[in-house]
């Protein structure tokens, strides 16, 4: 790893490729001067209670020092410095925000791909990520009313969501825990995670649940897996087959039948268990959390920490993504 | 307006009245209040009558009792916490016995919640307009089908955000931003919210003093006496310098106490037996268990992500267990310096000796005078400082305070004790402030 080359990729990237205008999509600028930001510098040490006046200032910094990381956190009365650190300053807000990383899932990923060792991922494990965007975004919208929602690709293993609906902007900790509360299904981490009685949920999210999940585990299922979940050989040909004669796509019969064969082996849970969403509930309820910049990029990759199209979220594939350090292309 | 006359969470329009007057009606609400926990029941029907010649008069009289209650409130923290217990618990039995109409409970929930947080099931229906809603109809027929229905319940809508609790446990179906349920189940968070609004008019009431002179003197008055007579039900242990906010004074805390606490406020972590040496010490010194609680969520760094109750269930445990009230339910005390120098945090035995002699110079000193003394006697006190702590801890007060008949230091309490004394810090002057 060359440190000067890699100075001088991320000083072409800030300079040329990066558009500060782009953080709108995620922050208020109304309230940019008083704002939080932290950076990891090229020596590796981290800080934080940096603010800058105006975007530009932002991007100005950036290709100066072009840190390998780049942070947003919370907005405070007046704007954080080192004389001036964010504990000795009123908060004000924070935008509503979800962590949901593939390291929460090494207990159950192996059950879902090939894939060994925490460091690999492939398009059938980030289905997981898949499931638990399409829910979580599903939810805010229809169950909290909220409009403004913004998915990122943390630059890694990944994603971020952002909820800039002004009445997220001052919910505190207990109000931001209430909502991970609604969201989630499944108590535990481990394989014996709990999952959630189904009485309990009310009636429109527990089919909303149970219809995401079903549809992207059945997306390019191999029989074996349904095997191994539990399924007889028959029944598991029989989806097979279904799929292939539906060229992949998962309808509501197919879901049905799916949801029948789970049942009669009752191995409803195990799937949910496999497949719900996994949100890291500190961070959302961390008022004073640091996230990673969007367009920013992930210092160990090289990835640009790109906002996802929700329409073609589907198809993205990490693994795609190209690094601007060119050592790690290489590598590849 | 169809607010029910006993709701009294506005301040009162018109202060002029003649205080002593005013102190009795608010002695008249604290005997209220007292009673209340005996016989409830008995006590609403003997204090709120729904028909009087002089109904109006007898409420307002209430309205203003209650007001200046909040006043003293305002300026100590201990009766703040009782009254809005008491109060708390006046609400819930009102709320049950006296609110008759659909109307009236609506309003109230206004009050509480916001006008803008609380819509009528019909309205909320209007506002989502949506032909075929699958989720509505589970509610609606649940509704009506449920057997255990109350009489007089309903259907009512709250935002989410006001009712956390609610979401958590998917107490209602949650809509666009909207709780749905019947009004039974939102009742346990409405006497919260009653509580945290009352907290809120405490803080406002507090806008009223330093204007008026004769109210100031009332309310200071009134204060001295309900602290002696309200039994207020925050758990204290026993101790000698108990019930009062010394706290709050770190100049008479012993070196090895405001060592922890400079530490704690910096870096915001303590090591387990320093955790427990400062919290029975802060105990001592009358920090009641909520506010020790408070004070261990809000400056720890350890809590990060955690929401205050989560904390009290985790953390929460070895708190209660300072005072007694989990596990073996002993009452501790603060260890004797014997002890703390070998098992606890000593700055004389513990500290390199040149981060102590900065310690020592760095604190506690006003003049130059007296740091020149200090100085002077800094290399025999360092000298002594490894070998007998508890020596050096007592010379170093000696010097400090310019005092040579003090006895040796044995105890951290016994220096704030010699410390109050010497700065004219009298147990008064110290809650007072």
């Amino acid at each position: 790893m060359n440190i000067s080359k890699r100075r001088n990729e991320l000083q072409d990237y800030y300079s040329n490729a990066f558009d500060v205008n782009v953080l709108s999509q995620v922050i208020d600028f109304s309230s940019f001067s008083t704002r939080e930001f932290g950076f990891t510098g090229q020596s590796g040490k981290f800080f934080r209670n940096i603010s800058f006046e105006t975007p530009n200032a932002l991007q100005d910094f950036l290709i100066d020092r072009c840190p390998t990381n780049a942070y947003i956190g919370a907005v405070y009365d007046n704007p954080p410095s080192r004389e001036q650190p964010i504990h000795t300053l009123e908060w004000k807000g924070h935008e509503l925000v979800f962590d949901i990383d593939l390291n929460d899932y090494d207990a159950v990923r192996k059950h879902v791909c090939d894939c060994t060792g925490a460091g690999q991922v492939c398009l059938r494990c980030w289905q997981l990520i898949n499931v638990s965007i399409s829910l979580i975004d599903e939810t805010l919208r229809r169950d909290f009313g909220m409009t403004e929602i913004i998915w990122l690709f943390s630059g890694r293993r990944g994603v971020h969501g952002w909820v800039r609906d002004s009445i997220t902007f001052d919910l505190d900790r207990d109000q931001r825990q209430s909502i991970i509360d609604y969201l989630t299904v499944i108590k535990g981490e481990d394989e014996k995670a709990r999952v959630q009685d189904r009485k309990q949920l009310k009636y429109e999210f527990r089919k909303r649940t149970e219809l995401t999940i079903f549809k992207y585990s059945l997306k390019d299922v191999r029989r074996k897996d349904l095997v191994n979940l539990g399924l007889s050989g028959s029944a598991a040909t029989k989806i097979v087959n279904q799929l292939k004669h539906q060229e992949g796509k998962v309808d509501d019969n197919l879901i049905r039948r799916f949801n029948k064969n789970l049942a009669s082996v009752n191995k409803y849970d195990e799937v949910l268990r496999r497949w719900a969403p996994r949100i890291d509930h500190k961070v959302t309820i961390d008022l004073r959390r640091l996230l990673r910049m969007p367009m920013s990029i992930h210092g160990k990759t090289g990835r640009i920490a790109q906002i996802l199209d929700l329409d073609i979220v589907f198809e993205f594939n990490p693994e795609d993504q190209p690094s601007i350090f060119s050592d790690i292309q290489i590598e590849e | 307006m169809a607010l029910p006359n006993w709701f009294l969470l506005q301040a009162p329009p018109n202060l002029n009245i003649d205080v002593k007057a005013w102190k009795k009606l608010a002695w008249n609400r604290v005997q209220l209040l007292e009673k209340l926990p005996n016989n409830p029941s008995q006590v609403i029907r003997d204090y709120f009558p729904t028909y009087d010649e002089e109904i109006n008069q007898i409420y307002e009289d209430y309205r203003l009792g209650a007001y200046l209650l909040r006043l003293v409130a305002a300026t100590n923290s201990r009766l703040e916490s009782w009254l809005i217990e008491v109060e708390g618990d006046l609400f819930e039995k009102l709320y049950y016995d006296r609110t008759e109409s659909i109307e009236q409970k609506l309003e109230i929930y206004r009050q509480v919640f916001g006008e803008k947080n609380i819509l009528k099931y019909e309205e909320f229906k209007d506002k989502m307009d949506e032909e075929h809603n699958e989720y509505l109809a589970e509610l609606y027929q649940k509704y009506h089908t449920s057997r255990s229905r109350a009489k007089g319940d309903f259907l009512l809508c709250v935002y989410f955000s006001k009712v956390p609790w609610m979401v958590s446990q998917r107490k209602g179906y949650l809509r666009k931003g909207w709780v749905v349920s019947n009004e039974f189940s939102f009742r346990g968070v409405l006497k919260k919210a009653f509580e945290k609004k009352l907290e809120e008019e405490i803080t406002k009431a507090q806008d009223l003093l330093g204007i008026r002179e004769d109210i100031d003197n009332v309310v200071q008055n009134l204060e001295q006496d309900l602290s002696k007579h309200v039994q207020i039900r925050s758990q204290y242990s026993g101790g000698e310098l108990e019930g009062q906010d010394l706290f709050l004074h770190p100049e008479v805390f012993p070196p090895c106490m405001l060592q922890l606490y400079f530490e704690f406020e910096k870096t915001g972590r303590l090591v387990h037996v320093q955790r427990l040496q400062m919290g029975f010490f802060l105990k001592k010194l009358g920090m009641s268990v909520n506010e020790q609680l408070h004070f261990w969520y809000e400056k720890s760094v350890d809590n990060v992500g955690q929401t205050f109750s989560e904390f009290q269930r985790s953390s929460g445990y070895q708190i209660r267990h300072l005072y007694g009230l989990e596990g073996g339910k002993k009452d501790y005390n603060v260890p004797q310096c014997s002890t703390i120098a070998t098992g606890y945090f000593c700055p004389f035995n513990h500290l390199a000796p040149a981060i102590l002699t900065e310690f020592l110079k760095e604190n506690y000193y006003t003049t130059k005078k007296k740091l020149k003394i200090l100085n002077s006697q800094l290399n025999s006190l360092i000298s002594v400082s490894g070998s007998n702590p508890t020596q050096a801890c007592s010379q170093y007060f000696r010097l400090i305070y310019n005092r040579s008949f003090y006895r040796k230091i044995v105890h951290p309490l016994q220096w704030t004790r010699f410390a109050m004394k010497i700065e004219g810090l009298t147990l008064q002057q110290a809650s007072e402030n």
